[in-house]
Formats: C-alpha cells, structure tokens, sequence
C-alpha cells in the first residue's frame, strides 16, 4: 500500500536537515492572540511563509471544530508534566510525561490520540519558559530518578524542525543529574540535535516496525531504515538509545518481518550503547475501533482476536502475548545475551512466562530503569 | 395549500383513467395490497374512498393506493373515489397527501423511510429537514435524515422484518451495507433462529469481522460455520412473528375497514432454505427438533472461528474441569477471558453443617493434583 500523500496546496514542515524529506500538510494556522510578539511564534512563522495565521483570543479557539491539518499556537495553561495514568492491573514503569503540544502530524492508524484529545488539530505549545520553570522545580523536588519522555500526546521529534522544543529540552537536562529526558519518535528528525551537548542526560528512542506496518500504519513516519540510521548517528555522537517495540501487530507474516527489523536494527547499531528495549503488544480502548475503520478502511490491525484486558483495552489474548514477547526476545538475545527488555503495561505473570524475569512491582520495574540511565 | 372544499364529493371513476403507474404520494414501504386485503376488497368493495387528481390525461394518487391496486386485482372496472380540485403541482399536494395518510396513525419507521424518499424526489433537502423530519417526529437534523432514508431502499425481506420488529433499526441500517444476497442469507439467519437483537449485533459484527481479516466474503463464509439458508420470501415461515403479524394484519383490515397494513407477505412463494452438508444442528433446528441449540451452536461455531485462542483456552478448562469432578454444590469460574484475574470459587450449602460438608470436600480438593494442574499453565 503506497504511503498516503500530502494535500495539494498545503504548506509543508520540510526537514532542515538532510534526513529523510518527511511533510506533513498544513492548511491553516492558528495562534492565540496575545502571543504574536513570541519569539517561537516568530520561528515557526518564518517556517511557515505560504500560510496567513488567524489570531483568535484563546477562549475563542473551539479546538474541537480543528481538523488535522490545522495548526495551533498558543499557551500551555496547565501543568506540563504529569505521571503516566498506567493501571494498577499491569506492570508500569512511573514514567513522567512532558507534555509539549497535542496531536502529531504522522498520524498513525492505530494512533489513541484520535479518540483521546478533544481536538484533531496540532496545538504547540509555546510557553517553554514556563514549561521550563515547572520542569525546574518538579525536579528539585524529587529526591530519585525521574525519567520524563515528550512522546505522550505527540511524537517527541515530529514537529522539531519547526518548534525546536527539543533543542531547548536536551540543553536543560544536559544540566540535571537526576533527572533524563527520554525523546521518542518514529521520525529522523534528529538535524537539529544531533550535535548538542547533552551530557549523557537525553535517550534517543526509536518506535520500530516492520517497513510493511510503516507503509500500511504508520502514516507519514520515516521508514525503518531512516529510523535506524539516524539513531547510529545519534549513537556515534554519543547519545544513549532506546527501542520501542510498540505496538507490536499481529499479523500472517509477523514472525519472519519482525525477525528481520531485529536482524537489521543490530546489524546497524551498537548494543552497547542501547539503554533499553521494550515490547508491548497492539492494545486499544474501544472507542478507537470504529474511528480506525472510518478513518483507514484498508488497515486489517483491528480484525485480529481481541479480548478485554483487565484494563478494558483490547488485547491479544494472553497465550498470543506470551508467544510475541518470548519470539522476539529469543531473537534480541541472539544478537545481544544481556539485552535488557521490558515490557510495556503487562502482568508479572506475562512478563515471568515470555522473558523469565519479572519486577515485583511499580518501583521495582522503576528502580531498574533508572539504573539503567546512570550506566554511561 | 388544498382545502376540504377543494376536494369533491364522492365520485364514481373508471379504473382505467386512474395512473397506478404514478406514485408520487404512495407513502407505504409495502405498497402491494395484502391478500387478505384483496379478498376484503372482492367481498365488500372499497369502503372508504380514495383521493386523486387530474393530472394530464389520468387521475394520479393521492390517497388510496392499495384499495386502487387492490381493486384492479379483482378487476372491478368502476371505483368511488374523491377528486381534489385546482391545479396543484406535485410539491403543493405533498403536505396535504401527506396529512391525509398520517392522519390514519403514526406510520412505521420503514414507512417513514418511504415518505422520506417520495419527499426527496420533490423538496428541497431543508425543508425536509426543517419541515417533514419533526412532523414525523423528529429533530431537525441532516444526521438523522442520512439514517432513515437509506431504509427506503430496503429489500422485502429486510423490510419484512423491520416492520415485524425481529430486526432492528440499527441492524436495517447495518444490513443495508451488504450486498443483496448476503442481506437474505443473513435476515433469514436471524429469523430462522429468532435470534435476540444484541445477538443478532453479535453476529453481524463478528462476521463482519471475519470477512474483514480474512478478506471473504460473507457468501463464503456463512456455508462454512453451516448456514447456506436464504429464502425467497420469509413469510412462508410458520413463525410467532408471522403468525403475529398476519393476525395483525387481520385485525387492523377490519378494525378500519380501509387499508389494512401490509407486511408484504404473499405467502405463495416457498421459502428456499438450504443447510450446508454435514450440519447436523443446524438440519436439526431446519426439521424444528431443536431450533435454539442449532441455533446456540452456530454462535458457537461463529466464537471459534473469531476467537479461536479464546475458545480453546474455554475447551481446555471445560475438559480440566470435568475431568476434576466437582461436587454440584461447588463451582469454579477462570478468570475472565483467562487474562490473569482472579478465579471464582462458589459454594452452595443450607446451614452451618452443609457449611461444614462443603468445606471438608475444599480441603479434599486442595490435596488432589488435578485440582492444582488446575491452576498451573
Ligand atoms: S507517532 Fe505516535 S503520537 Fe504520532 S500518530 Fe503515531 S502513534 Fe500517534
């Protein structure tokens, strides 16, 4: 299935750098009256030079009338950072979530983002003095590890060539100690940060799947190969990285696609400096079937057995769980004997029964991750 | 606008001037007149005259249609009818038309559906939103215009059990996506089995799905979960809703000595059922020998071919379960869809000495190693 194609007629994000020529359209600009004079809306502004912004007070904006293509400019009101919601039912590993903006151009089929916001539009928001300022002094307060990750409501990289939060976020962490940026994204958009100072403080993660899932799923995300050659060069500049097996699809051919994506990943890059890799299988609440089926009559992801998990997602039953996880752990370990996995939102039982090991609990799973971080 | 006194006295019209053909205001789903309706017709003639018009060379219908057909059937050349005055067009006889027909009740939904499409060949698409959809009953809203009119186009089958209420009408709508064929495979399921509605949800969805993955089509795959049944006309079915229904039907011809509602049965055509070879639930259910386990057993083989881990994990703890040989008075349920819950024990006992009893045959139980294989994967 060919990769969908952008809008006649839009403005594109083009990518400054020389990775791979993603765009995302953009037909209509939006930015909250009040910050014209910012100097982030002035950058993104100067990127956008086809389209003529519409300023609209922002208790005016009705986000819930935006369509996709629509990109909004305005403040963060709210607390930027804020745990993962996991569920007491499964395994989860306390992350924090930084959350940048809403919504992400890549717009992936299986993306919870189309039932979970109240709007389709990209928001940005731009307030990074504050967002740093709130960063500053949650981190201040917290005396262990905190490991905090942009990837939430957004891809952490996609919209970077214009925003450039990341810019901003790994030149604050690379001054933390306790405190480690996770950026993952399923772009290459790593241009604009590949050459910083990060102090050993920032992870680079990389989504990954089978190229067939890219082109059939993931939108307008970099294929495989892009994703993979631009976490080497990250690792040649000395970033950590990490791999996210997630969500892994069920499908005919699964087996061989998935072996192959680990084949190539560890023939291009170097296990040593891989913090973590972790595997989750497809899982949806409800409401995202029918959207799938409107919005992408042609992705078959939602046609596999599911049942109800004990979080009332959809999942693949248990036994099929335990067989993806223990397959592909079978074949990361091959390449790497040490490979340090973990699993996303799933059981101790699950995770004893497919990769032999299983955290006690919430702060133990925590405790291994963010050993994990401190190993240079 | 027409008023009473635009419209004559009774008149006696030949049949032949009147344009059967011209059904601008025929407001029913079913427009053909019911059997019973016929032999009333023969028996007593039309009791309640119908509306027409000139329009060019004939009369067109403006009220009546089934008692004119009806009459033509049993070829009775000469009807009473009234005769609506000026010179109208069709958009302006609409509202009247359409008042004279609802002023025998509220009409089914299919019949609304019908009204709806006779509307949408003549008026703007905002004044049948604004105007029609809450004379009917409705908001005003091009949503609910966009659901109720595809039932316009239903076929008879699904049209039959719309009416009959076997079918609901979101499952019409949902049918409606199918192609023909597999709509009549799928009604005369429902019907055969009288499947509830939240089953009848059920099962479309999980067919839908199946086909889905598995890129089949429905016609495929419903012979091979053992139903090839589809049939040329559902009435021939001796079942409650059509025994029901025809009584019904009974009831309001002679109730109103007028039109009487017409489910479109015939009652002539033998209904066309076919089993797939080697079903033999489903040839028992056919034969009426045991219609509701035929009917459960083909949910259950629809269950495994969809959830095929999910039965089998069923299966395994089924034949453990059995092989354990629980007292009657002890029950244990695995955890939901076996996704690492918690397990149910239930015990049932009278008084504090059968407490005492069910207690003693637990302990047994906690020693025996089938009961803890049980709980071992
Ligand atoms: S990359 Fe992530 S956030 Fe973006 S559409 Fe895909 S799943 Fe959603």
């Amino acid at each position: 299935m060919p990769l969908r194609k952008m809008t006649h007629g839009s403005s594109c994000l083009q990518n400054r750098s020389n990775c791979s020529q993603i765009r995302y359209p953009i037909n209509r600009l939006i930015i909250e009256e009040g910050i014209r004079n910012d100097p982030v809306v002035i950058k993104i502004l100067k990127a956008l030079p086809g389209l003529s912004p519409e300023y609209i007070k922002n208790e005016e904006i009705d986000f819930s009338c935006l369509n996709h293509d629509t990109l909004a400019l305005c403040r963060n009101k709210g607390r930027f950072l804020k745990p993962c919601p996991g569920t007491k039912e499964y395994l989860c590993c306390l992350y924090q979530f930084l959350n940048i903006g809403l919504n992400c151009p890549i717009d992936c089929t299986y993306c919870i983002l189309q039932v979970y916001l109240n709007t389709n539009a990209l928001v940005v928001y731009v307030n990074y003095d504050d967002l740093l300022s709130e960063l500053g002094s949650e981190i201040m307060k917290n005396p262990s590890i905190i490991r905090i990750g942009t990837g939430e409501l957004t891809d952490s990289l996609a919209l970077d060539p214009l925003t450039g939060i990341s810019l901003v976020l790994i030149d604050f962490f690379s001054r933390q100690r306790q405190a480690y940026l996770e950026l993952k994204t399923k772009s290459d958009h790593i241009g604009d940060i590949i050459d910083l100072d990060h102090q050993g403080q920032t992870i680079m993660s990389w989504s990954l799947n089978p190229q067939n899932v890219i082109c059939n799923e993931e939108g307008l995300a970099a294929s495989l190969n892009d994703r993979i050659k631009a976490a080497r060069r990250c690792q040649e500049r000395g970033y950590k990285t990490g791999f996210h097996f997630d969500p892994i699809l069920l499908y005919k051919e699964w087996e061989a696609d998935y072996e192959s994506v680990i084949e190539t990943l560890f023939r291009n890059v170097d296990f040593r400096f891989i913090t973590w890799i972790s595997m989750g299988c497809f899982r949806f609440i409800p409401e995202l079937k029918p959207v799938i089926q409107k919005r992408f009559p042609k992705s078959l992801i939602v046609y596999e057995e599911f049942i109800p998990g004990l979080d009332k997602k959809m999942r693949y039953p248990q036994p099929v769980r335990i067989n993806i996880y223990s397959k592909m752990a079978l074949w990361i370990r091959k390449r790497w004997p040490d490979a340090f996995i973990y699993l996303c939102m799933e059981s101790p039982e699950v995770w004893k029964a497919s990769i032999g090991y299983a955290p006690d609990d919430n702060l133990t799973l925590k405790s291994w991750l963010d050993e994990r971080c401190r190993i240079r | 606008m027409l008023h009473f006194e635009d419209i004559s006295a009774i008149e006696c019209m030949n049949l032949s001037e009147i344009d059967l053909s011209d059904r601008c205001f025929c407001f029913r789903f079913f427009s053909e007149p019911p059997h019973i309706f016929i032999d009333s017709v023969k028996r007593f003639g039309i009791l309640y005259p119908p509306v027409v018009r000139a329009k060019g060379d004939s009369y067109q219908i403006v009220d009546g249609f089934r008692r004119i057909e009806a009459a033509n059937v049993c070829g009775i050349d000469t009807i009473h009818c009234r005769r609506c005055k000026g010179s109208l067009t069709d958009a302006d006889l609409f509202f009247p038309a359409l008042s004279i027909f609802l002023s025998s009740g509220q009409p089914h939904i299919a019949d609304q559906a019908a009204i709806l499409y006779r509307a949408s060949k003549l008026l703007a698409n905002d004044i049948i939103i604004d105007v029609i959809l809450p004379i009917l009953g409705y908001p005003s809203s091009p949503k609910v215009l966009a659901r109720l009119l595809p039932l316009a186009e239903m076929d008879k089958e699904l049209g039959s059990a719309l009416i009959g209420e076997k079918i609901n009408h979101d499952m019409a709508l949902s049918l409606m996506e199918l192609d023909p064929q597999e709509r009549k495979q799928l009604v005369s399921l429902f019907l055969y089995y009288n499947y509830s509605q939240s089953k009848q949800r059920e099962i479309f969805e999980h067919l839908k799905d199946i086909c889905k993955k598995e890129n089949r089509s429905l016609k495929d795959v419903l012979p091979e979960l053992g139903w090839e049944g589809d049939m040329e006309d559902i009435s021939s079915y001796e079942t409650p809703l059509n025994l029901r229904l025809k009584k019904e039907n009974e009831n309001r011809l002679f109730r109103h000595s007028g039109e009487g509602w017409n489910p479109g049965f015939s009652n002539e055509t033998p209904m066309n059922l076919r089993f797939t070879k080697g079903d033999e639930n489903a040839q028992k259910g056919f034969s009426g020998e045991n219609k509701v386990a035929s009917g459960e057993a083909f949910r259950q083989r629809l269950k495994e071919r969809r959830f095929p881990t999910l039965t089998g994990l069923e299966n395994e703890w089924k034949k453990r379960i059995k092989s354990l040989r629980l007292p009657p008075s002890i029950s244990l349920k695995p955890p939901p869809y076996f996704e690492g819950g918690k397990y149910r024990l239930s015990l049932s006992f009278k008084d504090i000495k059968g407490f005492r009893e069910e207690m003693a045959k637990l302990d047994a139980l906690e020693k025996d190693d089938a009961w803890i294989k049980l709980f071992t994967k």
